[in-house]
């Protein structure tokens, strides 16, 4: 039975085709009735020999669509940031030192969180042409993202001899008896587990706990340093600033053309984790704020820490249940956002019998 | 997985998928992912007992590459999967079963300190470390 497991991690779709990333070195890309095509990234270590350099560890890394390939990363082993242009070619590559959030693409630049946990020490912008820098924002200069080395096994091709019966025969002279030889065939390739160091960052995947960011036309929004912060997109210089608390987390981050809503989860150790492995926090709250200037608009408290997303105008929580927030204002009217102040009320989930029962009061998208 | 109108949240229909959950947490919570002209896309397990199946799916691995994944005489295909149902009926389309289809097998390799554009490097055998902690 073939049961070895190959899992992928978040979905890119472009088009009617599938890209993902798998836990491993795997890159996946399936347009259904048309082609499907896998392929290995390998990023060899330089002082190891290329055939058994361990491989990649995406971690289901999401990939970003660039207009000319797919942004891929390992910020876990050897860790690489690089633009796949086919099966089996490279655009560009970087070696890079640090732990990496959600990546986004918006209009010729490349954006990302890097640094420590959660990869929210800063954000860097650059071209997906070539790789090139063009911006940095990082209030601290973040130090490396300290790695150690653990032993794998890599396989290793090796030749083996093939021995068989020769055809022919010699005599035992000692007693006249006839005897079959045997010789050598050729050989043949088999695969030996060797045993070979690995860099491995003492926190491995941050990505894990980064809640993305936001593109716009003029701007790009993301958690950094315990701020929520609106940045120049062309120029990364600072818009504005949202402080968090010390002990506070941006688990999922997502906008309207208006308004930049985010889920805060206040840990109770500080410790960033996962949002689908949070075991407990102090508190979480949905808050919205305004694109340009940042000012708050309204917050919610919520019972734990999930995930956003936009569509038709209304706003979806999942945190385990579905909710979903919508205005009940016709949008344009001056009085909605005075009316989110006025503290919204969560919708419910789905019921037994399938309906949403009530929805929020949120400023509508136009 | 259901789908339900997004501002009524009635139910349009539901369908079951074979896993409970899925044993790396990514692929638990990733998706599913929609494509504009309505085909979803969601991850699960698949178990296929089906003979010809099974054959179909191992022939499928020539057009892929000129190796075969080393172990590859099955009579049941159990693994990961990624399966379609159509966005607005719910009816289920192909599904890709990752295993079956040489993910453990032998596949091309770009080797990002080799590979220039339009250039090639040779194939490499499946990992062994299996999934990262």
């Amino acid at each position: 039975m073939l049961n070895v497991p190959e899992y992928l991690g978040h979905p890119l779709i472009v088009n009617n085709a599938l890209f993902a990333l798998s836990a491993s070195d795997l890159l996946f890309h399936w347009e259904p009735e048309v082609k499907w095509t896998m392929t290995r990234i390998h990023h060899p270590l330089p002082d190891v020999d290329r055939d058994i350099s361990p491989t990649a560890r995406f971690g289901g890394y999401p990939p970003a669509y660039a207009e000319n390939g797919l942004v891929v990363a390992d910020e876990t082993t050897h860790r690489f940031l690089a633009l796949i242009t086919g099966q089996t070619q490279q655009q560009w590559h970087r070696d890079i030192m640090h732990s990496l959030g959600v990546p986004a693409v918006g209009d010729h630049f490349l954006y990302t969180g890097f640094g420590g946990a959660g990869g929210v020490s800063g954000i860097v912008a650059l071209d997906p042409q070539n790789g090139h820098l063009e911006w940095m924002y990082a209030p601290k200069d973040p130090a490396p993202d300290p790695q150690q080395y653990q032993q794998i096994l890599s396989p290793r091709s090796v030749e083996v001899p093939v021995y068989g019966s020769a055809n022919r025969t010699v005599t035992d002279p000692r007693n006249g008896r006839k005897l079959y030889p045997v010789e050598l065939k050729g050989y043949s390739t088999a695969m030996v587990p060797v045993p070979v160091l690995q860099p491995y960052s003492t926190s491995p995947f941050q990505h894990w706990s980064n809640s993305g960011l936001v593109v716009t036309k003029e701007n790009i929004y993301g958690e950094v340093n315990h701020t929520v912060v609106a940045l120049n997109r062309i120029g990364g210089t600072v818009v504005w600033k949202y402080p968090i608390g010390p002990m506070d987390v941006i688990t999922s981050i997502v906008a309207t053309p208006e308004h930049l809503v985010f889920c805060i989860s206040t840990t109770r150790n500080g410790v960033r984790e996962p949002v689908w492995s949070v075991a407990r926090t102090k508190a979480n709250r949905l808050v919205a704020v305004d694109l340009k200037e940042g000012k708050e608009v309204w917050t919610q408290d919520v019972p734990r820490p999930g995930n956003l997303a936009l569509s038709n105008g209304l706003l979806f929580f999942t945190d385990g249940a579905l909710h979903v927030l919508g205005p009940t204002e016709k949008p344009g009217d001056k009085n909605e956002i005075a009316q989110a102040v006025k503290a919204p009320t969560l919708g419910a989930g789905f019921g037994s019998s399938g309906r949403l029962s009530e929805s929020a009061v949120l400023p509508s998208p136009r | 997985m259901i789908c339900a109108d997004a501002k009524t949240g009635v139910v349009k229909w539901r369908q079951r998928l074979q896993a409970e959950r899925l044993n790396f947490t990514i692929s638990d919570i990733s998706g599913p992912a929609v494509t504009e002209s309505g085909r979803v896309f969601v991850y699960d397990w698949v178990t296929i007992k089906d003979r010809p199946m099974v054959k179909a799916l191992i022939d499928a691995i020539s057009s892929q590459s000129a190796s075969l994944p080393c172990s590859m005489a099955p009579s049941v295909v159990d693994c990961f999967a990624v399966r379609t149902f159509d966005a607005m009926t719910g009816k289920e389309g192909s599904y890709f079963p990752m295993a079956a289809m040489g993910a453990n097998g032998v596949l091309p390799r770009v080797s990002l300190l080799e590979t220039q554009a339009g250039k090639e490097v040779a194939a490499v055998p499946p990992t062994m470390a299996g999934c990262p902690p």
